[in-house]
C-alpha cells in the first residue's frame, strides 16, 4: 500500500510558519517521515479525534526525526513528572486507507502545543475543530459535476 | 472440572465469526435522533444502523464506523468538496515530489 501526505491545510501551513526555524524543520521532517512510518504517532485515546483513529506525535526542538532506529532518542516524560516537562509540541494527524486504490492518505490536522493557556487552543482542540471541516464543502466545486 | 451454562443467544454472540456487524438494527431518521445515545453506543460496539426515511419508503443507507468504509467515505468526501485532489492526481503529485 502506498502512503501519501495530503497537501497541508492552509491553517496548518500557517501554524508551521509561526514556529521558529528549528521547530519548523523538526516538524517538516516528522511529516515526511510519516510517509515511511504512517503509524509512528500514538493513537489519541479520547474525544472526537479518537473516534476516527487520529494520532499524535510528541516532539520538541531537540528531537531527531531522521533517527529511525531511536539510537539518539531523547528521554520521554516519566509518569511522576509534570505534563509540562515532556515534549511541548504535537503533530496531530489522521490516517485513512482507500483499500481499492491501495493508497493510504495522511492528513495533518494541526501542529501546535500539547498544552496551551486559554484563549490559545492546543493542538488537539485545533485538530478537533478541523476534523468535520475537512470533509465538508469549502467550495462549490464538485468532482462529479465536472 | 467447572462447567458454565450460557443461553443460546449468548453462545451464538460469543461464537459468531461471520464478519457481520453486531448489533445491527433498522431505524428511521427520527428514531435515530430520539435514541441518539443508544445509537452511538451501538456504533461504538462495532454495530450498524440501516437508515430509513421517517415514512420508511426510502432507504438512505447504512450508518457504520467500519474503519474501511469510514476511511473511504471520508476520503471521497474530501475529494468531492475540493479539500483533497483526486487520488490519481495526488499520486502524480507525490511522484513529482510536490507533497510535504
Amino acid at each position: 500500500m502506498r502512503t501519501v501526505i495530503a497537501p497541508l491545510l492552509p491553517e496548518v501551513e500557517a501554524e508551521l510558519l509561526a514556529l521558529d526555524s528549528r521547530l519548523q524543520e523538526v516538524t517538516r521532517r516528522y511529516i515526511r517521515r510519516l510517509a515511511l512510518e504512517p503509524l509512528l504517532g500514538s493513537i489519541v485515546p479520547r474525544g472526537p479525534l479518537a473516534t476516527v483513529g487520529a494520532r499524535r506525535i510528541y516532539f520538541d526542538r531537540g528531537n531527531q526525526p531522521d533517527d529511525l532506529f531511536g539510537s539518539r532518542r531523547l528521554p520521554g516524560r516519566r509518569g511522576e513528572q509534570d505534563p509540562g516537562e515532556g515534549p511541548a509540541w504535537r503533530i496531530v494527524y489522521w490516517v485513512a486507507e482507500a483499500q481499492r486504490a491501495q493508497t493510504r492518505i495522511i492528513v495533518i490536522l494541526a501542529v501546535g502545543r500539547g498544552h496551551a493557556k486559554p484563549p490559545s487552543a492546543n493542538a488537539y482542540e485545533l485538530a478537533t475543530r478541523r476534523l468535520p471541516a475537512v470533509a465538508r464543502a469549502k467550495t462549490s466545486e464538485r468532482r462529479r459535476a465536472q | 472440572m467447572s462447567t458454565y451454562l450460557i443461553t443460546g443467544a449468548a453462545y451464538h454472540r460469543i461464537m459468531s465469526d461471520d464478519g457481520l456487524p453486531h448489533p445491527a438494527e433498522a431505524l428511521t431518521l427520527s428514531e435515530i435522533r430520539e435514541q441518539q445515545a443508544r445509537v452511538l453506543q451501538m456504533l461504538e460496539q462495532g454495530g450498524a444502523i440501516i437508515v430509513y426515511s421517517d415514512d420508511q419508503q426510502h432507504l438512505f443507507g447504512v450508518l457504520t464506523r467500519d474503519r474501511r468504509l469510514l476511511d473511504e467515505a471520508s476520503i471521497a468526501a474530501m475529494i468531492d468538496n475540493g479539500n483533497l485532489p483526486p487520488l490519481a492526481e495526488l499520486i502524480a503529485m507525490d511522484d513529482r515530489g510536490e507533497l510535504p
